[in-house]
């Protein structure tokens, strides 16, 4: 891989490293070759997809004051590769616009700062508000604390990973419904939105009694969970897998199965691969359209390695599809339920490590807790399978209890463009 | 001080209306941001206000009580004084969550509205993050109160 970057990008090439912790290549390249580099990329390495953009401003710290990243992915090899570029502060820094290339790049090309603690996690939980698409604040939260713990190379106790695990699937199951009760709606079926309340509400009431919301869940913290589950947790998850799929059976037979339903979605808004690709379409959409990409069996390591399940897929890419395989994603999502039920073993929910765990009653002090936690200077790109697709956290640290920079990349980031 | 006479004849239609309103509220929903999926529940769901004899409308020529859900931008307060003065006395005013009735995690930004009651007359301010649906149903059970009296 690193031998045939260097041979195609001779000229402009700088600098190559790996970064495993990202398991990603990192280019470091000349800022006014951008243009061709990526030209090449798409068209000689196969690099069809850009992911995400984030700039990072090291005002006062670097000479060349700022650093642009781009991040690409090869759906034919399934790799990953960030760009890296430095740019002096004396001229206004300019970039060459690659949205010819790349149409996402056009709503990318934009910029955002946002500072605040390392542990500020309700923040991240409502980024995901403002998408209308599903909630999904657990997975939000889970994927941004993974990438903490990544860039710390922290160990999570198995019970925790096992809970959130749990917490995450039955949060995708919400999403999807909410998702085909909503497009039903707008179809003319405003029956299927009162069902799939119905499944919202039994839901929402499981995880308000062990997450405290009934919208903004919250469990999940770096470095594992903010408490235990009690001990009656995996019966009531067990009456609620029942509930939960009988109320998709009823779903199923207004939608898939009903006449109405199947005219005015089959064969509509037809998303073919490669426009799905060149889009920047992630998630379930991505796997109607036929390509089956799904995260969680893609990174390693992870926990969904020890459960089994499938990646099911659409052929056409139209609206029924794309109910369809969101159904199919709420079976798998309860049988990784299922099996994961069998394997909880007690323990800790919360890593023993010093960075991160409170320290014991004599150096508890009012100063350590309003530092929080001081992540080693790096930077780190993570990615998560969110409800909706992927999301993406790109985290520069400097030692300090407050991030460089933070960008998170939403699932929603390509649908403008795509519509 | 005397009244004319059309004065007394639209204060007698007026405690009419009242008296025809005295048990009947009659919705209107105005959602700006995530608040609407618990307005979901609360219109459409398994225990929806239109089992407690509150009626739901799209048009605010019907209602009588505005629902507020969600951040107000100052460009927006416009559109939300336009539907207030559409409605049918006597007017009513719910502010629900966090972001209505102080800006919630918006608040001191530049476009957000942090204090709504300066420019309408809020009856009732529920408070949460967002506010559960029972929640805006106690309000609103409060509200029949206030008509009765």
């Amino acid at each position: 891989m690193t031998t045939t970057i260097t041979k195609t990008l001779s000229d402009a090439l700088l600098n190559v490293r790996r970064d495993e912790k990202s398991g990603q290549e990192v280019l470091l390249i000349r800022s006014t070759k951008l243009k061709n580099v990526v030209a090449s990329l798409k068209n000689e390495l196969l690099f069809d997809r850009l992911v995400d953009i984030a700039s990072v401003d090291y005002a006062g710290v670097k000479d060349l004051r700022f650093e642009s990243n781009y991040f690409f992915y090869s759906t034919r090899y399934n790799k990953r590769l960030q760009l890296k570029m430095q740019l002096p502060d004396n001229d206004p820094p300019v970039l060459d616009s690659i949205s010819d290339l790349f149409p996402l790049a056009n709503t990318l090309e934009k910029n955002l700062f946002r500072k605040g603690k390392w542990d500020n996690i309700p923040f991240h939980k409502l980024t995901h508000f403002i998408e209308r698409q599903g909630p999904a604040p657990l997975i939000l939260t889970t994927g941004y604390c993974q990438a903490i713990e990544k860039l710390m190379t922290i160990d999570v106790p198995e019970r925790a990973q096992l809970i959130r695990v749990v917490l995450c699937e039955l949060e995708r199951v919400l999403s999807h419904a909410l998702w085909i009760g909503s497009r039903s709606a707008e179809l003319g079926l405003p029956i299927v939105l009162t069902n799939a309340l119905d499944l919202r509400e039994h839901l929402a009431f499981f995880l308000e009694k062990y997450t405290g919301s009934r919208v903004g869940f919250s469990a999940v913290s770096i470095g594992g969970l903010t408490r235990d589950l009690p001990a009656t947790f995996p019966d009531d998850v067990l009456s609620l897998v029942k509930k939960i799929r009988k109320t998709t059976r009823d779903l199923r037979i207004l939608t898939e199965k009903n006449r109405l339903f199947m005219d005015r979605t089959r064969g509509e808004e037809t998303r073919p691969r490669e426009r799905a690709i060149e889009q920047g379409v992630t998630g379930p959409d991505l796997r109607a359209s036929g390509l089956a990409q799904d995260l969680r069996k893609m990174e390693t390591p992870s926990v969904y390695e020890i459960l089994k399940f499938e990646v099911p897929m659409g052929t056409t890419g139209d609206l029924f599809d794309r109910v369809s395989v969101r159904f199919e994603e709420i079976g798998q999502s309860l049988s990784i339920i299922d099996q994961i039920l069998s394997k909880f073993r007690r323990g800790p929910v919360m890593t023993g490590d010093a960075r991160i765990a409170q320290p014991s009653d004599t150096s508890l002090t009012i100063e350590n807790i309003e530092k929080g936690i001081c992540p080693e200077a790096g930077e780190i790109y993570s990615r998560a399978e969110g409800a909706n697709g992927e999301i993406g956290f790109f985290i520069v640290a400097e030692g300090t209890n407050k991030p460089r920079t933070f960008k998170t990349l939403t699932p929603e980031a390509g649908l403008p463009k795509s519509i | 001080m005397s009244q004319t006479f059309f004065e007394k004849f639209f204060q007698n239609i007026q405690k009419f209306t009242q008296r025809i309103f005295k048990r009947k509220i009659v919705l209107f929903p105005f959602s700006t941001a995530c608040c609407d999926r618990e307005a979901l529940s609360l219109i459409h769901g398994p225990n929806s206000v239109q089992h407690h004899k509150v009626k739901v409308t799209d048009n605010p020529q019907d209602a009588n009580t505005l629902l507020i859900m969600g951040r107000i931008e100052k460009n927006q307060l416009e559109n939300l004084k336009a539907a207030y003065n559409q409605l049918k006395p006597p007017k009513q005013v719910v502010a629900s969550g966090a972001c209505a009735c102080s800006g919630g995690i918006f608040h001191d930004q530049e476009d957000i509205v942090d204090d709504l009651g300066i420019h309408l007359p809020v009856t009732c301010w529920v408070p949460g993050c967002p506010a559960k649906p029972d929640a805006i149903l106690f309000s609103l059970h409060n509200l029949k109160k206030d008509h009765a009296t």
